[in-house]
């Protein structure tokens, strides 16, 4: 039952697609087979032709088989009406059926200031155009532009730097990068296709080295060099005898030295990880012992000596594993590695990850984020959209059944237009009521802007970047300090747009709403909450949390700040 | 509220089942009519033979070799329809293959089952869900409608399943590229499709690329060049099909055609071409009962075209050299119908058109209006957004974003302890996507997500209200030795040193 939806799509895709097969090819067949038979008819006629230019007279050719290319119709029309009525039952199975339908745009539920057709903006507006297009406009050209940087950073951090030029003489030309960091993400990528395409690390290792020379041990890359290095040291054990190029260098051996030179360093944090690995090297010199000397039976008990062994040392190692919690990520490397020990190669998504891991360090050391912000949003979309389509659906119900005055603060319509000045003004004012055609759009959200509705928390851990503070007693956000007060200052007097300074008084005064912990049981709230619980100061109040008793003047003002 | 379900993804990705059986079905029919076309031509050619038993026999033959060269070159024909046939089949078990890889990933999960998607069983629980704030009888309300569902979580641990989306995620942008390309040259999502599939062949399957460039060129054939031939083929080419969905896109494009002629001086075309091709929208019987809001909209436009001319007399008179027309040619020349009549001949109509196009083209083959990447953006950004986040410049690579070095003023200034601030003074990188400059300014009119209290571990006030997680704070190293106790700390911000014993934990839940 549980996965009906795709066992039932897999079934139907499956009968669909045989069905096509089945069909057409019997029709070129049937197609085929009548050529053949009108081929005879022509070689008969052929002869009878031959025949006549001798002079005799031979019994004319039937073309009775003619006929036939009725039969040939009347067949291919068969399979014409069969493969017809699979299609039409996929289409009703699967793409009219209601269980399959999801219709994406009924989950996007706060539109971007983006165009969803292609535009360029650079053409200038059209004439004749309000205000509020135009600002309209100039926004989503910014955001146009601010869209495409964003998708030229996914592809230079997933190492698809080859086409930045491209895309940058293709749209937007004053989109300039620092040349120095394309440089960089061009070693990247060619790091990236090593290891993904053609399973070699040398470039990374080598990029590692490099990093060592010139900054000394750094310890910030330990876990994943280690990565890599047991890496190399499986791949060099596992490679073909024949495949190497040192002389016939035995692979064991190879890979032994490679171990003598590389691991040493790594041996005070991750011995327990080593010594398996190490003793791999064992069971490769009895392979190859073996295939020299084919005795079979005692072929067979030293396999299964050696695979017995095998089984015990893993579990040893996983036994050890649990103990190791802060060498989590390691050890399951290592883990995955004996698991897939000699089918290594095979294992692309083991490549993929390593250099998905690469390349987060890698950003790391650009001081950059460590993985595409685009990504990262998208996954977050794909994670969390359920709720999105499921919150449309119901706003969907509601306004059916409600009139539109009721419920206003759930309308789609009414939370887009939220955003404007008038609203930030007075925010108890409750925005017009909705319509579609409403002029009014959403530049910068406020503060007050909440989605109305939560998200999943159990995957919070994917996205978990800020410290988040919801004071108990308001359920409000805390709005740490993020603009300089001499900015907004500077910028009132600049008497710039209108938008921007509310938004700006809006931050203000949340810089003077910061979190203060309580003296006596060092419980946090907001200032503001702590100031209305004590009516402005004036009297004793109790904790929200334990109830001790506090003055106003006992609570001291703090910031979170994440290490 | 809800989360990722096997069932979700299967739901969502079904669209992409819909573009590659329209062109089956496309397919199709063109296999049909090459077939029936063969019938009538071969039933032709044979009733002439059997007409004329008495034919002399090289003449008999020659005609058997003429049916024989016409099935050749239908089997040639068949074979290429046929390869396209197998070509948009193997799209549809592709994407069956990627659904199925989420099967490794799901995980049976016996709490936390709020995972609803059968909207018509759990529409009351989850309505009761939405305005009810506590979390825990959001899920014993919701796991009592789950009773008959049994859909299959996702475990987001999994590396693997991460990899799975950054699959899908390039999908989208390449989707994205392909569809607002504004260049005449190859697009660059076509580019970074070949790019990406020379390591991962499966990508080609998963993407209509081939449709989706149609629909970027006609579109852009429309707007850019004002050219109706390509959206004309396309409509020729789908016309069954658009007919039975009641569009009314040929009635649009016969009304650009009128315009632009009347726009080109062509006026006696024009007017024979509406008498032709547009006069019948005018009559109500040559509508379906249900396409009565086209009627409508259309009689209203082919009532301005009579209007239009009278607005062509007027302009061809007021030339410079007149400076001063009648009065009642200015009269008119101000009201506002006349800008009516000037706006009907701008760009506007291009525009419109465009849009019709591609209102009929995602309905034709069941594509979402909105492209997909803004629909998972949105929904992404909204959820990763937090009253922290800030415009963070350091996290860019673009050349003016940069800004000046800032001056260091007084490390125990206040604006320090704003994350803008300290992170960059803590030498530490904000991973944050919502911070990234450019996705800052993409989520400027996006909802800030609900979030609850999420406070590293330990948290400890140092006595100048910094709040650290205490595991991290290190020992200064110069005093590192000196001290026996040694309970000393250093504040890593404004590096003023504290004993651990000033230092208290707080409570933030």
């Amino acid at each position: 039952m549980s996965t009906t939806l795709l066992d039932n799509l897999a079934t139907e895709s499956t009968s669909f697609s045989e069905a096509g097969e089945k069909y057409l090819s019997k029709i070129l067949d049937d197609t085929h087979s009548f050529v053949g038979e009108l081929k005879s008819m022509e070689q008969d006629l052929v002869q009878q032709l031959e025949q006549e230019s001798q002079g005799a007279h031979p019994d004319p050719v039937s073309l009775e088989s003619l006929k036939n290319s009725d039969l040939w119709y009347k067949q291919s029309i068969d399979s014409l009406k069969g493969y017809n009525g699979q299609i039409n039952k996929f289409t009703k199975h699967i793409l009219h059926n209601s269980k399959y339908n999801i219709n994406l745009d009924g989950a996007y539920t706060y539109p971007l200031n983006l165009d969803n057709i292609p535009v360029e903006y650079l053409k200038g507006p059209t004439p004749g155009a309000s205000h509020d297009d135009l600002t309209l406009r100039d926004v989503k050209m910014e955001n146009q532009k601010e869209l495409m940087k964003a998708i030229v950073l996914h592809l230079l951090k997933i190492g698809q730097s080859d086409l930045i030029k491209d895309m940058l003489n293709d749209t937007t030309k004053d989109i300039r990068i620092d040349e120095d960091l394309l440089d960089k993400f061009q070693l990247l990528n060619q790091i990236v296709d090593g290891i993904v395409l053609n399973h070699d690390l040398s470039k990374a290792l080598s990029w590692f080295k490099q990093k060592h020379e010139s900054a000394g041990p750094h310890s910030n890359f330990q876990e994943i060099e280690f990565k890599f290095h047991i890496l190399e040291y499986t791949l060099l054990l596992n490679r073909k005898p024949n495949s190497s190029t040192d002389g016939g260098l035995d692979s064991a051996l190879e890979a032994y030295m490679y171990s003598k030179q590389n691991f040493p360093r790594f041996f005070d944090a991750y011995l327990p990880e080593i010594s398996p690995l190490m003793s791999l090297l064992l069971f490769k010199a009895q392979d190859d012992v073996d295939s020299s000397h084919p005795d079979d039976y005692a072929r067979k008990h030293m396999m299964s000596l050696l695979s017995d062994f095998m089984i015990k040392m893993k579990s040893s190692f996983n036994k050890d594993l649990e103990q190791r919690p802060s060498k989590r990520n390691e050890s399951r490397f290592v883990e995955e590695i004996l698991k897939h020990f000699s089918s290594i190669e095979q294992n692309q998504n083991l490549f993929q990850s390593l250099s998905n891991e690469f390349i987060s360090y890698y950003c790391k050391d650009l001081n950059l984020s460590n993985d595409s912000s685009l990504f990262q949003s998208v996954l977050s979309g794909f994670i969390n959209l359920p709720s999105f389509y499921k919150y449309n659906q119901i706003q969907r119900r509601f306004s059916k059944v409600r009139s539109s005055s009721m419920k206003e603060d759930f309308d789609i319509d009414t939370i887009n237009a939220i955003g404007t000045s008038e609203v930030l003004d007075d925010p108890k004012d409750k925005p017009r009521p909705p319509s579609i055609q409403s002029k009014h759009f959403n530049i910068i959200s406020p503060y007050s802007f909440d989605m109305p509705f939560q998200l999943s928390d159990s995957n919070r851990f994917l996205f978990d970047y800020h410290p988040i503070f919801i004071c108990p007693v308001t359920k409000e956000q805390l709005i740490p300090l993020t603009v300089d007060e001499v900015e907004i200052e500077l910028e009132k007097k600049a008497k710039r747009p209108k938008l921007e300074v509310s938004k700006n008084d809006e931050l203000l005064k949340s810089m003077h709403n910061p979190v203060v912990v309580l003296k006596h049981c060092q419980h946090v709230a907001l200032k503001e909450s702590i100031w209305q619980l004590s009516k402005r100061g004036s009297e004793i109040f109790r904790c929200h949390y334990c109830y001790k008793k506090h003055r106003f003047s006992e609570v001291t003002e703090a910031y979170f700040i994440d290490l | 509220m809800s989360e990722p379900t096997l069932n979700f993804h299967v739901q969502a990705g079904s669209t992409q089942f819909k573009v590659p059986t329209e062109l089956i079905r496309k397919n199709f029919k063109t296999i049909q009519k090459l077939i029936e076309k063969q019938k009538r031509q071969a039933a032709n050619d044979i009733a002439n033979i059997k007409k004329n038993p008495s034919l002399p026999t090289a003449i008999k033959l020659e005609m058997i070799r003429k049916i024989i060269r016409s099935f050749e070159a239908l089997e040639k024909k068949l074979k290429a329809s046929i390869n396209k046939d197998q070509e948009y089949r193997s799209r549809l078990l592709a994407r069956l293959e990627n659904l199925q890889e989420l099967t490794k990933f799901t995980v049976t999960r016996n709490h936390d089952q709020d995972i609803t998607i059968d909207m018509e069983d759990n529409e009351h629980a989850i309505a009761d869900d939405l305005e009810d704030e506590d979390p825990k009888s959001v899920k014993t309300k919701a796991r009592k409608s789950m009773s008959g569902d049994e859909d299959k979580a996702l475990d987001l641990h999994n590396p693997t399943l991460i990899n799975w989306y950054r699959d899908q995620a390039n999908l989208l942008i390449i989707d994205y590229l392909i569809k607002s390309n504004v260049s005449s040259e190859q697009s660059v999502g076509l580019k970074l499709l070949q790019s990406l599939s020379v390591s991962n062949p499966k990508y080609m399957k998963l993407i209509d690329y081939d449709l989706y460039e149609t629909l970027n060129k006609v579109f852009l054939s429309i707007v850019e060049h004002h050219d109706l031939s390509l959206v004309i083929a396309w409509f020729e080419e789908n016309r069954t099909a658009l007919k039975k969905a009641n569009s009314n896109i040929e009635f649009e494009i016969n009304y650009c055609k009128f315009l632009s002629f009347i726009e080109e001086g062509r006026t006696d075309e024009a007017i024979k071409f509406s008498q032709v091709h547009l006069s019948p929208s005018g009559n109500i019987n040559n509508y379906q009962e249900n396409e009565h809001d086209s009627y409508l909209n259309n009689l209203k436009k082919l009532k301005e075209i009579g209007g239009l001319l009278v607005y062509l007399a007027i302009n061809e008179h007021s030339s410079p050299s007149q400076p001063v027309g009648s009065f009642s040619t200015s009269m008119v020349k101000h009201s506002a119908r006349f800008h009516d009549y000037e706006k009907l001949l701008s760009d506007d109509r291009w525009i419109f058109l465009s849009e019709c196009f591609m209102e009929n083209f995602t309905k034709l083959y069941g594509i979402s209006r909105n492209f997909p990447l803004f629909i998972y953006l949105s929904a992404g950004l909204s959820s990763l957004k937090t009253k922290s986040c800030y415009c963070n410049n350091d996290n860019t690579i673009f050349v003016n974003h940069k800004q000046p070095h800032e001056e260091v003023g007084s490390l125990k200034d206040r604006k320090y302890r704003g994350p803008n601030h300290y992170y960059k003074r803590l030498n530490r990188i904000n991973n944050c996507p919502v911070c990234s400059p450019e996705l800052f300014k993409l989520s400027r009119n996006l909802p800030y997500a609900q979030l609850i209290t999420s406070i590293f571990n330990n948290p400890y006030k140092l006595p100048n209200g910094n709040i650290y997680p205490i595991d991290k704070l290190t020992t200064p190293s110069s005093l590192k030795n000196s001290g026996s106790g040694s309970s000393i700390i250093e504040d890593p911000l404004t590096k003023e040193v504290f004993a651990l014993s000033e230092c208290v934990r707080v409570y933030p839940a």
